[in-house]
């Protein structure tokens, strides 16, 4: 009887790991190219956030800059000038994709301030400028390493494996 | 169901954990020796249940499963929970370790109070498989408004958290108690006395 409980827990188990399966956090990151910041909202296991809000705070104060949204690809956009002040400060992008679920992404001004100044004159906008590249906070991923699903599993058993021994001892003890 | 790091406020972190402390502790005092593998296989089903994902709207949703565990574990599903979302922050960057204490709360004592609702369903022919599948969604629905209130807590209306999280955990309840009936009628029949509460 003992098998079979062990046998239908390890189906289930089996099933479960081999559905498809995607992480379900969410992340923002954006860069500066040509006079605009550009970014993307997405989920741990890679697929796009929709209908997310993004929010553009200046690191300092905290005074919400600009609000706008995800389109349907999970990317949005905006011209610098809507969010350049003087001095240049640090955005702070806000990715809020429903409760519980937020990504936060820091755009320095020395990154977009040069794309700002470029876009500002017309002759100089038609030439594509070099911006420093901006690394994502957690590189996107299909889905979790099945090493990671196994190396989990592992250590459950590893950690119930030790408390056994270490109850067996005591009531041996005992 | 996951409440990522940099969200809550201090407070319920710190009070998320105490609770937790206090739910793992019983749990663990509670825990019957021959019982420590049955408690492994349920805590690598809710481990690795979390992969399954639903997407709704611009987040989304997964299986929780954690009435099946508190069904089946009764308190031992503190510590279960606990080391389930402790291995999904480490491997798969869900949740967090600086909220685990919350997340865990979140999902572990709507499982006990699961597990006390339906206990009395269990000793009735075919109570069961009513107890499975209110068992699964009850314990989905709790959690959710768990989920709600610490978000409430910190500053984010509650009742506009409430609506979201439950109304998108709508079809996880749904799947979620008919996994958690289906398991229990299996269960039932081969060997009705490794759960909690059932008189063989």
């Amino acid at each position: 009887m003992n098998r079979s409980i062990t046998i239908l827990l390890a189906a289930l188990l089996y099933v479960l790991s081999a559905a498809s399966a995607s992480a379900h956090s969410i992340h923002v990151f954006a860069k500066a190219e040509n006079g605009r910041i550009h970014g993307e909202g997405y989920m741990g296991g890679g697929k796009k956030v929709v209908a997310g809000t993004i929010r553009i705070l200046d690191n300092d104060t905290r005074e919400v800059l600009l609000t706008t949204h995800l389109d349907e690809h999970g990317t949005f956009s905006f011209p610098v000038s809507q969010v350049h002040r003087e001095p240049p400060a640090d955005l702070l992008i806000i990715l809020d994709g429903g409760p519980g679920h937020q990504s936060t992404w820091l755009l320095k001004s020395e990154t977009y301030v040069p794309a700002s100044a470029v876009a500002q004159t017309p002759e100089a906008a038609e030439t594509p400028t070099e911006t420093p590249p901006v690394e994502p906070n957690q590189a996107p991923s299909a889905t979790p390493p099945l090493i990671n699903i196994f190396a989990g599993l592992a250590c459950i058993f590893g950690i119930g494996a030790i408390i056994s021994l270490i109850l067996s001892k005591k009531r041996g003890k005992k | 169901m996951h409440i990522s790091e940099g969200i809550i406020s201090a407070p319920i972190l710190i009070s998320g954990g105490a609770l937790t402390a206090c739910g793992t502790l019983i749990g663990i005092r509670r825990l019957d020796t021959d019982r420590i593998m049955n408690v492994s296989m349920l805590t690598a089903t809710f481990f690795v249940a979390s992969l399954i994902h639903v997407p709704i709207g611009p987040a989304s949703i997964h299986l929780v499963l954690n009435g099946l565990l508190g069904i089946m574990l009764g308190w031992a599903c503190f510590p279960a929970i606990l080391t389930g979302l402790l291995m999904q922050a480490i491997f798969f960057q869900y949740g967090g370790l600086i909220v685990l204490g919350v997340n865990t709360f979140n999902m572990a004592f709507p499982a006990v109070v699961t597990y006390y609702l339906v206990r009395p369903l269990m000793n009735r022919p075919g109570g069961y498989l009513a107890a499975g599948f209110i068992g699964g969604s009850t314990a989905v629905f709790l959690s959710a408004l768990c989920m709600a209130l610490s978000l409430a807590f910190t500053d984010y209306g509650f009742l506009t958290t409430a609506k979201i999280t439950l109304a998108a955990n709508v079809p996880v309840m749904i799947i979620e108690g008919l996994i958690t009936m289906a398991v229990l009628s299996f269960i039932v029949r081969v060997h009705p006395d490794i759960l909690p509460g059932r008189k063989p």
